[in-house]
């Protein structure tokens, strides 16, 4: 039997992370959860913040020029410290001090009442940090080795430390990846070979309970209030349901996303060890709080930060109920306190929102620019200032005209929800985006899709304006959006618009793509007045072998004479298709047409 | 080329002009076109515009509206107006000749629409034509065009530009461009209609403050235009500022 710093399970001798260790056991499930302090076989983490002062904090690793860490007290407004130092993971909050990488390989553990370090200890040289979690007794890291991985051969270990002083207490190997801890009631819970979540003693890193989800990986676990929740695409519980490791017979949460944001994650990838410091991740995830009854989330809202963007989204069927936009920066750091958000911006500045309206209640500033930011406030929830909940369509809209180029998925996403939002203005949005030239590609199709969908004759007049709108050279205006427009005023059906449409028709300056959309228009709306400038049309260009490029546009050309014209545009058309400077691809289609039509009339 | 289209060119055959106009061969139809329009049968006129009126290729188009531009016959100014808004810049400026050839109700409109045109050369061969017509009517849109920069409006300008005009060109100098600029202001001080003197005289220091060769050359134009006799203020200063540019 080996002893010493090596973990076993206190039951069966059986190391941490062994292969027969037994998954899915009841028993040990409910043992583990038990020595949790479960409530009704539900561990939970603490409804308050974790520091021991009980005050809502926040610990942030500041940007040069002065890299280091400083903590703020939401409660007071103020600085509470700020030192200097390498700050290379996220920083964790345990009752007494914060800890994170500092350097390469070191794990420094920092008094939370005036950042003097406490303990430095050694990480594994040559070792990749996928997480650090602490309790008020142990701090733990999760790390893998670098290079090949051979079976058998160690992968991943979990270190753990004395919170007072860094000594190593025990660590415990495995010869499958392990991904980032977290720690609550005195367990130690880690994602295990992708498929499975372990249980240890923190005290001694035995393994109590593993749980294996058959449907999915298991990338990550979170502490709440609410209960421990692990998962990837979709959120378990840990209770006495966990053993049974399918979603049907597990407790599960999962909400509706929008299709632009299927990939945003719940908790982030334990296994990615670039997710131990602040990233990307921090800047474009899921904020969610459960019910206490852990079966759905919490006023039935999930809330999506995208970078500059806040959006909370009705969990059913991905419905936007508010939208925020944060102006200028990222923010870096966010957290779902239940009646608010909490969101941190890279210049530093704290802003709290209403998790219900989006209304912003409370903004304070750090006084520097910030890499990332540990929200440790559980329950912070500051009163609100007289503040209106921003306007959706405004905001929405807002978004679509921001010029930071990187945002083409939320801007795609907003041009969808402002359709979906039954706002008078949202055809004025979506007329104004097809008809301007700085738009991103997708955006403006996406916009033209919805556009021809949403538009109704209720929109008609800023129809009618839109279309009216002429390239001028000395006016300086110029006709945007035409092909859009005329399928917008197709769908309407207003012959009052055909004579707008005309225009556009016989304009030199109506580019050549638009043209079969605007005679498809003319042909729909079956006013009588474009037939002479359909006719026009084809006998202008007929002959010209540039529209050989674009067969489409006499082709409909032709089709809307035949249906909308009389004897006389069939004589035209009869010698349209029989004459030598007639294009030949044209002359086939009106004798083709004219065949089917009545073949005496097909010209031979 | 065949004999028979040498021989219908030479003997004005508007019926074998016409096949061949309407025949599949580019080449034979250009020529066609070209020597219909030579023609004065008024058959070859009514030949070319229902050609045109029925749509031609674009070479052939470009020929026959070349070969109607000399009958000058008012009748054929819709044709035109259709043309001078065809798709093909080409065609426009074309049909643009044969509108400027025409002096009827209805021609200048024409022309001053196709101020607005996008194409800077459909724009320059309309402003020409409007300022050899001297079309008042186009001032303030030649006037805007040379603001936006058009270099081809300033003489045009220069032929149709007023008092009000003429102070605000003063005002821009430095602004625009200069050579459209030294044009208008030039072609003003050769109109005998422009004045009073004290405008003229600002007009030639303002032509003196331009850099380069065009402003001096049009000074010395100004200079030569008028009679030996003519001691007027702005002559004077006209030949203050040569004088001071020929000691540099």
């Amino acid at each position: 039997m080996r002893c010493g710093l090596l973990a076993l399970c206190a039951a069966c001798q059986t190391p941490a992370f062994h292969a027969q260790f037994g998954d899915n056991d009841a028993a040990r499930l409910s043992g583990a959860l038990s020595r949790m302090g479960a409530r009704d076989e539900v561990p939970r983490a603490p409804a308050k913040p974790t520091n021991a002062t009980g005050r809502a904090m926040l610990l942030a690793a500041t940007r040069a020029p002065q890299s280091g860490m400083l903590a703020y007290d939401l409660e007071s407004g103020k600085v509470l410290w700020s030192q200097p130092a390498d700050v290379r993971s996220r920083i964790v909050v345990a009752p007494t001090v914060a800890l994170c990488r500092e350097g390469k390989d070191t794990l420094v553990a920092r008094s939370l009442r005036d950042g003097a370090v406490r303990w430095r200890a050694a990480l594994p040289g040559g070792s990749r940090l996928l997480g650090v979690a602490a309790d008020a007794h142990t701090a733990v890291v999760v790390t893998e080795g670098e290079g090949a991985r051979v079976e058998g051969r160690e992968v991943a270990a979990v270190t753990a430390f004395s919170i007072d002083n860094g000594a190593v207490r025990w660590r415990a190997p495995a010869t499958g990846r392990l991904g980032a801890p977290a720690m609550t009631g005195g367990m130690v819970l880690v994602p295990f070979a992708h498929q499975y979540l372990s249980v240890l003693d923190a005290a001694t890193g035995g393994e109590v309970a593993r749980v294996r989800n058959r449907d999915q990986e298991v990338e990550a676990v979170v502490p709440t209030a609410e209960g421990v929740f692990f998962g990837s695409s979709s959120l378990y519980r840990l209770d006495a349901r966990a053993f049974r490791g399918s979603a049907t017979e597990s407790t599960v949460l999962r909400a509706a996303l929008p299709e632009e944001f299927l990939r945003v994650s719940y908790a982030g990838d334990g296994y990615n060890a670039a997710q131990a410091q602040y990233t990307a991740y921090d800047r474009n995830r899921l904020l969610w709080r459960a019910t206490s009854d852990g079966r759905g989330f919490r006023d039935g809202a999930v809330v999506l930060h995208n970078y500059r963007f806040v959006f909370a989204l009705d969990a059913s069927d991905a419905g936007v109920r508010w939208a925020y936009a944060y102006p200028g920066e990222d923010l870096v750091a966010s957290a779902n306190l239940g009646a608010v958000l909490l969101l941190v911006s890279a210049r530093g500045e704290i802003v709290v929102l209403d998790a219900a309206s989006g209304a912003q209640r409370w903004t304070r500033s750090l006084g520097q620019p910030i890499l990332g930011a540990t929200i440790d406030a559980e329950g912070f929830s500051p009163s609100a200032g007289p503040s209106a909940a921003a306007d959706l369509h405004g905001t929405l809209t807002e978004i679509i005209w921001d010029p930071d180029r990187r945002f083409e998925q939320v801007k795609l996403f907003a041009v969808a929800e402002l359709s979906r939002a039954r706002d008078s203005r949202a055809i004025e949005s979506l007329l104004r985006i097809v008809t301007h030239d700085n738009v991103d590609r997708r955006v403006h199709e996406r916009a033209a899709k919805t556009l021809v969908e949403r538009i109704d004759a209720t929109s008609l007049p800023i129809l009618r304006q839109a279309l009216a709108v002429r390239t001028d050279y000395l006016a300086g205006t110029k006709a945007r959006g035409v092909d859009v427009l005329a399928r917008a005023a197709a769908k309407v059906g207003a012959a009052e618009l055909a004579p707008l449409l005309v225009a556009h028709l016989l304009d030199a300056e109506t580019p050549v793509t638009a043209l079969a959309d605007i005679a498809t228009a003319l042909v729909a709306l079956g006013d009588r007045s474009a037939i002479e400038p359909l006719a026009q049309f084809v006998l202008d260009h007929r002959a010209d072998e540039a529209m050989e490029a674009h067969p489409e546009v006499l082709r409909v050309a032709i089709d809307g004479l035949m249906r909308l014209g009389g004897p006389g545009h069939r004589q035209l058309l009869t010698f349209a298709g029989g004459d030598g400077h007639t294009r030949s691809f044209l002359r086939a289609h009106v004798m083709g047409k004219l065949a089917a039509a009545s073949p005496a009339a097909a010209p031979r | 080329m065949p004999v028979s289209t040498l021989l219908a060119q030479t003997t004005g055959n508007v019926d074998a002009l016409e096949a061949d106009l309407l025949g599949s061969d580019l080449d034979r139809a250009v020529a066609a076109a070209t020597s219909l329009g030579a023609l004065g049968d008024p058959r070859a006129v009514a030949t070319l515009a229902g050609a045109l009126d029925l749509g031609l290729p674009p070479r052939v188009a470009l020929a026959s509206l070349e070969g109607l531009t000399a009958k000058k016959d008012p009748l054929l100014l819709d044709l035109f107006r259709r043309y001078a808004a065809h798709r093909r810049p080409e065609l426009r400026k074309v049909a643009l000749d044969a509108v400027g050839a025409l002096l009827v109700p209805g021609s200048s409109a024409v022309l001053i629409d196709a101020l607005s045109d996008t194409d800077v050369t459909v724009r320059a061969k309309a402003g020409r034509i409007l300022g050899e017509r001297r079309e008042r009517a186009a001032e303030e849109p030649l006037f805007r065009l040379l603001v936006r920069g058009d270099e081809a409006v300033g003489e045009p300008l220069g032929r149709v530009a007023g008092i009000g005009t003429v102070e605000k060109l003063l005002d821009l100098l430095g602004q625009v461009p200069d050579r459209p600029l030294a044009m208008a202001l030039g072609g003003c001080l050769v109109r005998a209609d422009f004045g009073p003197e004290p405008l003229r005289v600002d007009v030639v220091k303002a032509l003196g403050k331009l850099p380069g060769n065009d402003a001096i050359v049009l000074i010395e134009d100004y200079d030569k235009s008028l009679p030996d006799k003519d001691d007027r203020p702005s002559r004077a200063e006209a030949r203050r500022i040569l004088e001071g540019r020929k000691g540099q």
